[in-house]
């Protein structure tokens, strides 16, 4: 029995495939933008490859219990903008909320830096022309009553004129649609009837929950990135059916858990923001694996750090998400994006006669300068070079040659302006790098309530072993892990695998203090029963389902919500007795205070719940990590030569370098060295030292004093 | 501080508090006296990006804790950090205009209030009082020292629009307020956190004033909580890098700010640059309007800010100087510091203010000051950006950020109050609707429609969804504004309508203070239009309920009615279930005459419903085919010319004093752009310099009054926007469109709204200094 994950990236396609030993076997395929659903038979052409026994991809696919894929193509779409030509129907007098996105839609998501230069600001291209938007006759009020009942005959008249403009998607989003969706689902029945090909997204549906803009705006993009990735679902069915495969695909979503093609062909809007999602659902496994409780994900590549945590073993969700600046509702991972990766621009400043580090970045293309690509600016990744961390020779598996002398004289032309030496800048701009990284985690994790000093980085992705050592040392982390083994290039594949399937269900309600427990058990019951009923329909059985339950809660007064996990509450989070209430309560308060501060709750308002959610989970099989076991020998035995390094300002000094693949289970180096890796390198600085575990993940740590 | 000159003291009581280069504070404060360290590059940058996130973080606190929808939709808050002395170190991304008071309530705290009741650490003070920091009393401010190792080491700060403070108007702007004994409380610094713990009696104090004493309460805690993290965050600092350090990155801060302000300042020439606009004093009440006049000087790398030749002070139209340096100070920041993270600090010692007090935008005590904001600081603020903008187009790389006035030069300030029905409660307060407002057009593209503000980046306004659970009332609509944005070049962004029924309620009680009702208040700037006007609307006796059950959700106008009723400034006005109100916000302005835009520009605004067919026509010269929408170009070529030539015919010279225009002599200038269309060039006779227009024509002598040698008319109000109405609904005054065309290629130079028969404004005069 095998399990499969896939993920499609913008150069690579990842497969992964687990065997019941564990034997986890990877492949890689370039992505072809044309056709994908070929990238991905090759990916698993590689992959089987390495299953045990070199079997044949149709043996795979026979004994396989179950396909699971991330993809970026929906969030391609949106940045490409190459998606369908979408139509809006929306209640009379509201057409209009698509581009006046609450003001909000300037600034949102845009880097605070930036939007303080106003001239630069603007929205974002409409994902619908006004042209294309329809409004017809309805209204529904804040309790759900009818106002004005909906004109059947403008939504037929709307249809057919969107169609006859070429319109090959629809949303619909009504006001309060969600409190009655009745008429929503009226317009989607119409639609069925006259234009069955049509692809219709409903806000109701989609989002039950209040504020028309955010919405309106999941509806439409669900719509916009409809056809072209239903498309690419049908094909890749087809392709693997042909194949001989018979079981269940499913699809990553934003939430880290996967959902069916069947329900993924209808509402891709989920899978937007799947990719890093996937890699922390991987993390997530892997902390479970290696009996870590709370992480602090790191993902740094060529043109973003990205930041997630895993707390008590959960990835920690958000229910709003931003694309193109436009605000939607989507349970997420709640993943924080700088744009400090290894392309990130070192520029002087005049006015401060000093340097910067972003934020502006040399992307992939041109890239840094060593690449060679016409880069003319000098980026982190050559002042790691410079430096010595990176060996010019190896980088990316020896893809990639690097250019340190071209790298050298472009930083050496900002050294010049501050009468500082080529390394000096780069010295300069690898710390204040690592410094955003550390102030990034540190306002990440705080503004949520925790403290950094409470976890484990996880340091994945081509650059953040790099630095991992360094931000988890001004954090006050115990120790980072560098997750290796042959999982760790196909990351985000590997957290398909693992990843189980889940649904998030919502219901807004506005309760206030004292609460009744039956009540509170009542509105999560009902939730379960609809959620459960769901999986149930995808085969799951009672014993395969969990459920978690989530409460956003606030005090009298207030607009924002804080969302309380039940299962943080003491006692689990039971609502049987008045007991269990005033527990939740009371959790609610030291929840606030730590987010907070001590005396920032003010209990005289009250408190109020507005909103429950359910996520329930069909658990799948779980790949299993494969062990390495303890190997004899010393470091010699992975010892590869010196170079020199610069782990002081001073001057370089020669460092060992070390193979990773062939350093014992078990064995300690100590800092300074280089532990080369396939696709990384990890910088072991002075006071630290680096082991590889029996889970084939290298653990970074402060030395500790004699 | 006591201006010598005149006598006056500017101590927070009669006059604003103005604060002394030298602060007195008692001796026994113990203050850091250290010496700021010389800070290598790699500790400048890693420091100042922390310090600056700290205002973010502090804000994020806010947010999170706060309760008033000012706070989540205005982001009607700010934060900020100080030196020991209270001088600016960075200040946060919100509502500009409440952080630039903040180190006026720090320097008033450590005058008088370090001997008594002395500052000591875990304090924090509290104040609203207009005449020392708040806007108004509804902006509360509350300030906290940061002790390192037992010494005063810096400040942090934060600003809440709270919901509301007392006095005798729900919601704290009392447009009828005759003086402040109208209003809400101004409370001058009051010790309101002491040893880390709230002061009970002083809370309870503060509270007792408010129709919301929960709400208020939590805006305290807010505070508290962001001081805290700011105290925190900053002290972390202080212990990673040490004090010195810390010292030296802080001081570097503002050296590089001020440095980055005066370049920018050096490739400006020198000059004086002025803006008049207009208080509305609306019917029922006097039904006249007041000027507010800003002139702002150039001289080497000075800036100086005067208010001369506004009207005295008046009922409740006021601001005291701490609302109009606010207002000056917001359009200041984006304008040139931009790359610097707004650190105002360095640039403000290059930055005089010249207030004479007793007037509208710097009003003394007692005067009303509590709808500062909606009228005189958003006015201030935009008045300041046509200002600095027309200084700055003289520069190649700063003018693509000049730019027409934004929307909401003056705020449609209208609360709804009544009683729900579903609830069984009152319920009082904005609709935010107006918060949906565009962005004035720039020299290079347009305006951003329904874009919030350029100060307070990070605007929105709540989902109609939300409103209709807070108030018993149900949309109609909520739209961009057809024709809303000022004609140009660049258009304007639109601004909104909103449209509501009461639902589920007897009746909504309006309680309204608009200005720019009668007369439009965002000025367009090189020939851009202005912005429509605010309309608040009431009909009376629709159809509308019946128009319900029989299935239709109809707007505005295809409603029956009995009585429309167009208002201002109104108390007490009921609207009931047949009555409809609807709220038109203000729109922005454009930039360069609108005969320049290109015609497809024209189309595609036209097929997104930005603009009417009436309005290509009319205020572009473009002719667009109804049914394909494409611009015809032919029709098109020949309306611009024929309004070109009609612009010749009805144009005349300004007559009268031209004695004090004289020419003048000044090396230098030759080549200098001082207008988006006018360039300084050597005279084609003699040796002086000349001002020329693009098409080559010589307008005038550098020196002169360019508007007295370029043909000008004065055209109906009516025709400054599509949007606008008569202004004798509210004012008996008669003002006019006027407009300023070059004799010779007819371009459109400038636009005013001027009362009739006055003379034109000098809006530029260069004037190199003499050495």
């Amino acid at each position: 029995m095998y399990l499969v994950g896939l993920d499609i990236g913008g150069t690579f396609t990842d497969c992964v495939i687990v065997s019941d030993g564990g034997n986890t076997a990877t492949g890689k395929s370039r992505t072809v933008s044309g056709s994908l659903e070929m990238s991905v038979i090759g990916a698993l052409v590689e992959a089987s490859k390495g299953v045990e026994g070199e079997v044949a991809l149709s043996e795979v696919l026979a004994d396989c219990a179950g396909i699971f894929h991330g993809t970026t193509l929906t969030t391609n779409t949106m940045v490409q903008r190459n998606g369908a030509r979408t139509g809006l129907i929306t209640t009379r007098g509201h057409r209009d909320v698509m581009s006046i996105m609450r003001a909000s839609g300037r600034t949102a998501g845009v880097s605070v830096d930036r939007l303080m230069d106003v001239v630069h600001t603007d929205k974002p291209e409409p994902l619908v022309p006004k042209r294309l938007i329809r409004e017809v006759d309805e209204r529904v009020d804040a309790d759900g009553d009818v106002v004005v009942s909906l004109n059947e005959q403008q939504v037929r008249d709307s249809l057919e004129d969107l169609v006859a403009q070429g319109v090959e998607a629809v949303a619909v989003s009504f006001l309060w649609s969600f409190r009655h969706p009745e008429h929503e689902a009226r317009v989607k029945a119409l639609a069925r009837e006259s234009f069955p090909d049509l692809f219709v997204s409903l806000g109701s549906e989609l989002a039950a929950r209040v504020g028309e803009y955010e919405r309106t705006a999941t509806a439409v993009i669900n719509s916009y990135v409809g056809p072209g990735f239903v498309g690419y679902l049908t094909r890749l069915e087809d392709e693997l059916r042909s194949n001989g495969y018979k079981g269940p695909i499913f699809v990553m979503q934003s939430n880290g858990g996967a959902y069916r093609l069947e329900e993924a062909k209808e509402a891709p809007v989920f899978t937007l923001g799947s990719g890093p999602a996937a890699g922390m659902t991987a993390c997530s496994f892997l902390a479970t694996r290696i009996g870590v409780e709370n992480v602090i994900a790191t993902d740094m590549g060529g043109t973003t750090f990205d930041v997630g945590l895993i707390h008590r073993s959960r990835p920690i969700p958000k229910s709003t998400s931003i694309v193109d600046q436009f605000e939607f509702f989507s349970p997420a991972v709640d993943v924080e994006s700088i744009g400090s990766g290894g392309g990130s621009i070192i520029s002087f400043d005049r006015d401060s006669n000093s340097f910067r580090v972003g934020p502006e970045s040399a992307g992939g293309d041109p890239g840094p300068v060593c690449y060679g690509l016409g880069g003319a600016r000098p980026t982190v990744t050559d002042a790691n070079l410079v430096l010595g961390y990176l060996d010019p020779d190896l980088f990316l598996g020896g893809r990639q040659k690097l250019d340190a002398r071209a790298a050298r004289a472009a930083l050496a032309a900002i050294g010049d302006e501050l009468g500082l030496s080529a390394e000096d800048v780069a010295w300069g701009a690898i710390r204040v790098v690592e410094y955003q990284m550390a102030e990034l985690i540190r306002r990440f994790t705080v503004e949520r309530g925790y403290d950094p000093r409470d976890f484990a980085i996880f340091a994945y992705g081509g650059a953040a072993a790099l630095h991992a050592a360094r931000y988890s040392d001004l954090l006050g982390c115990a120790k980072v892990v560098v997750p290796q083994g042959n999982a760790a290039p196909v990351w985000s594949a590997f957290g398909a695998a693992a990843s189980d399937v889940q649904h998030v269900h919502d219901r807004p309600q506005v309760l206030r203090s004292p609460f009744d427990a039956a009540e509170l058990e009542h509105a999560f019951a009902g939730l379960e029963e609809a959620a459960g009923s769901g999986l149930a329909s995808e085969g799951f059985t009672s014993a395969s389902i969990e459920f978690e339950r989530y409460i956003d809660m606030r005090y009298g007064f207030q607009i924002h919500v804080v969302e309380m996990a039940l299962a943080d509450v003491p006692g689990g989070g039971r609502l049987e007795t008045q007991g269990h209430v005033e527990a939740l309560v009371g959790a609610f308060d030291d929840r606030y205070e730590a987010l907070f501060g001590r005396g920032s709750a003010y209990k005289g308002a009250g408190v109020e719940s507005v909103g429950f959610r359910v996520r329930a989970t069909g658990t799948t099989p779980r790949p299993v990590i494969a062990r390495r076991d303890a190997e004899p020998g010393g470091s010699e035995t992975a010892y590869i030569g010196e170079r020199f390094v610069w782990f002081d300002r001073e001057g370089p000094e020669s460092t060992p370098i070390f193979d990773g693949s062939r350093l014992p289970v078990g064995l300690e180096v100590s800092g300074p060295a280089i532990v080369h890796l396939q696709f990384t390198s990890i910088v072991v600085p002075d006071g630290f030292r680096i082991s590889a575990d029996e889970a084939a993940n290298f653990v970074l740590a402060r030395e500790q004093p004699e | 501080m006591t201006d010598v000159a005149t006598g006056l003291a500017w101590d927070g009581y009669t006059n604003a508090y103005i604060a002394p280069d030298r602060l007195t504070v008692d001796p026994a404060l113990p203050v850091w006296s250290g010496t700021p360290a010389e800070v290598e590059p790699v500790t400048y940058e890693v420091v100042r990006h922390a310090l600056w996130q700290i205002t973010a973080e502090m804000g994020a606190t806010i947010v999170r804790a706060s309760g008033s929808p000012f706070t989540i939709y205005g982001e009607d808050y700010n934060t900020g950090l100080f030196t020991a002395m209270g001088d600016w170190i960075y200040f946060g991304p919100f509502v500009q205009y409440l952080a630039s008071a903040m180190d006026s309530a720090i320097k008033w705290t450590l005058e008088n209030r370090s001997e008594e009741p002395g500052i000591r650490d875990g304090d924090m003070f509290l104040t609203n009082d207009p005449w020392i920091a708040g806007n108004h009393q509804s902006d509360v401010t509350l300030v906290c020292p940061v002790f390192w190792e037992g010494e005063v080491l810096g400040w942090v700060g934060s600003a809440i629009h709270v919901y509301d403070i007392g006095g005798t108007v729900p919601g704290g702007w009392t447009a009828s307020a005759r003086d402040i004994y109208d209003e809400a409380v101004p409370i001058p610094p009051v010790k309101m956190v002491e040893g880390g713990r709230i002061r009970r009696d002083t809370e309870d104090w503060y509270l007792r004033q408010s129709r919301n004493r929960d709400l208020l309460a939590l805006d305290v805690r807010a505070k508290v909580a962001a001081n805290n993290v700011g105290r925190d965050r900053f002290l972390d600092l202080v212990r990673a890098h040490g004090v010195e350090t810390i010292a030296g990155v802080i001081k570097r801060i503002s050296d590089s700010s001020e440095r980055a302000f005066v370049e920018r300042l050096e490739r400006i020439p020198d000059g004086t640059w002025r803006e008049e606009n207009y208080i509305e004093f609306p019917k029922p009440g006097p039904g006249t309007v007041e000027p507010v006049v800003m002139t702002l000087t150039k001289r080497g790398h000075t800036l100086t800010f005067s208010n001369e030749g506004t009207a005295p002070q008046r009922g409740a139209a006021n601001t005291t100087f701490i609302g109009w340096k606010g207002g000056i100070i917001a359009g200041l920041s984006p304008l040139f510091l931009f790359d610097q993270l707004y650190a105002i600090g360095g640039a403000l010692k290059h930055v005089r203010f010249d207030p004479t007090p007793g007037l509208l935008n710097c009003a003394s005590y007692p005067a009303a000051v509590s709808c500062g904001p909606p009228i005189q600081i958003l006015l201030t603020y935009s008045m300041a950006k046509n200002v600095l903008s027309k200084m700055l187009s003289a520069d190649p790389e700063l003018r693509i950020r000049a730019g027409g006035a934004d929307a909401l030069s003056q705020f449609p300030l209208s609360v709804i109050a009544g009683v729900d029905d579903r609830t069984g409660r009152p319920f009082g307060g904005l609709t935010f609707d107006a918060f949906l407002f565009g962005i004035g057009a720039f020299a290079e593209r347009d305006g951003v429609h329904t874009g919030g503000a350029s100060w307070d980046p990070k605007v929105s306004a709540p989902n109609i969804e939300f409103n209709e659970q807070v108030f018993p009332i149900l949309y109609l609509e909520r739209s961009e504004l057809i024709d809303s944005g000022g004609a140009g070049r660049q258009v304007g962004g639109s601004s909104v309508s909103a449209t509501f029924v009461p639902h589920k309620t007897r009746e909504l009680i309006h309680t309204s203070g608009a200005g720019g009702a009668a007369l439009p208040s965002s000025f367009g700037i090189f020939g851009g239009y202005p912005g429509c006007t605010n309309k608040l609307t009431l009909l009376r006796g629709t159809d509308i309920q019946a128009r319900f059950r029989q299935g239709e959700m109809p707007q505005l106008e295809e409603l029956s009615f009995s009585e429309r009723i167009r208002f201002a400034n109104q108390q007490g006005l009921t609207q009931g279930p047949d009555d409809v109100f609807a709220l038109e916000g203000c729109g922005a302005a454009g930039y360069g005459d609108p005969l320049d835009r290109v015609p497809e520009a024209v189309a595609a605004d036209l097929v997104d419903s930005f603009i009417s067919h009436d309005a290509a026509r009319r205020l572009f010269g473009v002719v667009i085919d109804e049914q394909s929408l494409q611009v015809e170009h032919t029709a098109t070529a020949e309306l611009r010319a024929a309004i070109r030539k009609r612009r010749l015919e009805d144009g005349r010279m300004p007559v009268g004093d031209d004695t004090a225009d004289e020419p003048i002599a000044a090396e230098g200038l030759e080549g200098a752009r001082i207008h988006e269309y006018l360039t300084v060039v050597r005279a084609a006779s003699g040796s002086a310099l000349a001002v020329r227009c693009r098409c080559g024509h010589e307008v005038c002598k550098l020196g002169q009054n360019y508007k007295r040698h370029v043909l000008a008319a004065d055209l109906p109000i009516t025709e400054g926007n599509a949007r606008l109405e008569d202004p004798s609904t509210f004012i008996d005054d008669i003002f006019v469109f006027r407009q300023f065309y070059c004799p010779s290629c007819a371009t459109l130079l400038e636009t005013e709204i001027a009362q009739a028969g006055a003379a034109p404004i000098l809006d530029i005069a260069i004037a190199p200094t003499t050495p």
